[in-house]
């Protein structure tokens, strides 16, 4: 698959296509900035972007609102997002429009090989990734009255590893339990917190997100 | 002083023809004592002659009065000419119809003339009494002087001029400044005002401003001053010291907003830099992990990758560190806007924190930001460090000037709950900001904090005026 890596750090920019090229994706593009990145998309056939928030001018988040005016216009290419910090909020923002294809992950995963390529994966498959960091970040807040404590041990891991973005079977396999169990859990959970079932995984990711950062914040 | 000499001479004059002509006896009297005829007839003209020398004397000087003050120059004028005229046609008039009562006509002129002058005088002196009455009324009003502007006020009603303004001089800033601490530059003229300068031992005091166009005389400026010195000398070291307030405001702002952009500078560079480069270190060190481990089973080999995972782990801390550090310098939240970077606090904080935010939080200058998010971030070390307390509630609202931030928590509250040098720093930085930091904290209700901050701050406010 085409794979364009958007990086303002030339070092990084080169590991992350080196490590990208080992497994198996084909970077055609390298860039400093975000500019031109839907033409370059065109130019290049890519099926996949890689782009961190941070760029040139003001480097704040100039690669997260490339990343969404790209999926946008473009719904079809994968994008995964690379942040230095965990921000919540630019998880919601990227989930908003609601198409699958996207991942938001920690900078530092990068360093972790196999988990980087292994996300880079399920992203290109359709699937949506979010950074385990930043999920149990949201899951693990302290709240006054926490619906969380509702649920059993069991079910708060399921939670987890749906806001990871993952699909049932997935999640069977990584609690070596078989798939029936998940899919009563996830039920269950979802009854419990009141969230309504989603039609695919996608959706399911941004209910359950949006449902466990909204909690604590009054109207 | 001069119209209290006309007015004497005048009356003197008028009067002077009521006493003489001589009484009965003088006539025989000057007779016998051989005073002739002629020269009794001289004595009479030398009656005319002093009441044609005072009023060649009150001539000269609305002259030269007229000259100072040319707004009256053409009121007198018209005056002295209408006199002239009418004079000179009497006299014609007489001359032609009765050439032998020329003489009386003459004295009767200069009479009507002198009686004139009289009138004109006193008058002059009534409405100076006034004026002066005016100076009386400033005397009595400076006692009564404690608001700033008040001195300019009472000035301004002395002199009968609404539009007066009062600088004075400040040896300190080099400049002169106004009752309520605006820097300026009065000695810029500016048309259809006047300046004058007042000095005290040998050093300026101040400027008085008025208006042109009322003609007020240098004389009653003068007696106004005479008056206020005391309060005016008074009221410079007033200004003075207000203005040096607003000075040091500002920079105490300036330093503040220096501050958080220096952090925020160190942020950056450790972010773009270091940041950037230490995790392509990482990177490299996993790649070589992994090479390693995958060439096989020799020995060699695998203690190598384990080596390598070692230092990886390592550095993996380290960088982990400082972010940390970043974060702490400069939120990178804070960019999103302030209900991000409270959001991001409460999401990572040890105990609930319930956030109160408005939609329409009113857009604040960025030392303003970051100020109400240290704030926070504090309370909530103090809370969790001290009070034993369950939550922190913490509400963010807009206030008629500014933000005003609020921390409570449910805590023991009472002094030994409170933190120590994090709050007073947050109190400098308030006060720097032209806000004000608050803390309630009574035993067994737990502790408020309280942050209220302008959303302009001062440093912007006093900027230097030029009238």
């Amino acid at each position: 698959m085409n794979t364009i890596v958007v990086d303002d750090s030339v070092l990084l920019r080169e590991g992350i296509a080196r490590v990208l090229d080992d497994a198996g994706f084909a970077v055609v593009a390298k860039r400093g900035d975000a500019d031109g990145l839907v033409e370059l998309v065109d130019t290049t056939g890519a099926g996949l972007v890689v782009l961190d928030i941070r760029m040139p001018p003001t480097h704040t988040t100039e690669g997260l609102e490339a990343a969404i005016a790209l999926r946008a216009t473009r719904p079809g290419v994968a994008v995964v997002v690379l942040s230095q910090y965990i921000e919540t909020r630019y998880a919601l923002e990227l989930l908003a429009d609601g198409s699958p294809g996207v991942g938001y992950l920690l900078k530092d995963r990068v360093a972790a090989i196999g988990e980087f390529v292994d996300a880079v994966r399920r992203v290109t498959a359709g699937g949506t990734v979010i950074d385990p960091q930043v999920v149990a970040r949201i899951v693990a807040r302290e709240r006054r009255h926490n619906p969380l404590d509702a649920l059993s041990e069991r079910e708060r891991e399921v939670l987890g590893l749906m806001a990871e973005g993952r699909s049932n079977q997935a999640i069977a396999d990584r609690l070596v339990v078989n798939l029936r169990t998940v899919e009563t859990h996830v039920s269950s959970l979802l009854t419990k917190l009141g969230i309504p079932v989603a039609p695919d995984d996608h959706r399911r990711v941004r209910a359950v997100l949006l449902h466990l950062s909204h909690t604590d914040r009054p109207a | 002083m001069l119209a209290a000499g006309i007015v004497t001479a005048a009356a003197l004059a008028v009067v002077g023809q009521f006493a003489l002509p001589l009484p009965d006896g003088v006539a025989p009297l000057l007779f016998h004592l051989g005073v002739s005829r002629s020269f009794a007839r001289t004595l009479l003209d030398v009656r005319s002659l002093a009441a044609l020398t005072v009023a060649v004397v009150a001539g000269a000087a609305l002259t030269v009065e007229t000259i100072r003050r040319p707004t009256r120059r053409v009121k007198v004028l018209a005056a002295g000419g209408l006199v002239v005229a009418g004079a000179v046609a009497s006299v014609a008039v007489a001359w032609l119809t009765h050439p032998r009562a020329v003489h009386v006509t003459m004295s009767a002129w200069l009479d009507a003339a002198l009686a004139v002058l009289a009138v004109a005088g006193a008058v002059s002196l009534f409405v100076e009494g006034l004026e002066l009455g005016g100076v009386a009324r400033l005397v009595t009003d400076l006692g009564d002087v404690d608001a700033p502007m008040a001195l300019q006020h009472s000035i301004g009603r002395a002199l009968d001029d609404p539009s007066v303004e009062l600088w004075f001089w400040s040896a300190g800033l080099g400049a002169y400044v106004t009752l309520d601490g605006s820097r300026g530059d009065p000695e810029r003229t500016r048309p259809g005002r006047v300046l004058t300068r007042l000095s005290a031992r040998d050093e300026p005091l101040a400027v008085v401003v008025h208006d042109a166009a009322r003609d007020i005389p240098d004389h009653r400026v003068a007696a106004v001053c005479a008056a206020a010195r005391m309060a005016l000398d008074n009221e410079r070291l007033h200004a003075q010291v207000r203005a040096q307030l607003a000075d040091a405001t500002a920079s105490r702002a300036r330093i503040v907003v220096a501050g958080d952009q220096a952090r925020r500078e160190i942020e950056r560079n450790l972010h773009d830099g270091t940041q950037q480069r230490l995790l392509a270190v990482l990177l490299r060190l996993r790649e070589a992990e992994e090479r390693h481990r995958r060439a096989g089973e020799r020995a060699g080999s695998a203690a190598l990758a384990d080596e390598v995972g070692l230092a990886a782990d390592e550095l993996a801390v380290a960088l982990e560190e400082l972010r940390a550090i970043a974060r702490g310098l400069h939120p990178p939240a804070l960019d999103h806007g302030l209900a991000a970077a409270l959001d991001a606090l409460a999401e990572t904080a040890p105990l609930p924190v319930e956030l109160h935010t408005p939609a329409d939080l009113p857009a604040a200058g960025p030392e303003i930001e970051a100020a109400v998010y240290f704030f926070v971030a504090e309370a909530l070390t103090n809370t969790v460090r001290h009070a034993g307390a369950t939550h922190l509630a913490v509400t963010v609202e807009r206030t008629a000037s500014g933000l005003r931030a609020t921390a409570a928590d449910d805590g023991c509250g009472g002094a030994a709950c409170r933190g120590g040098t994090g709050l007073a720093r947050l109190g400098d930085r308030a006060a720097a900001l032209g806000g004000q930091l608050r803390v309630d904290s009574r035993a067994e209700a737990g502790t408020t904090l309280v942050l209220e901050l302008p959303t302009a701050p001062p440093g912007e406010a006093t900027a230097d005026v030029v009238p």
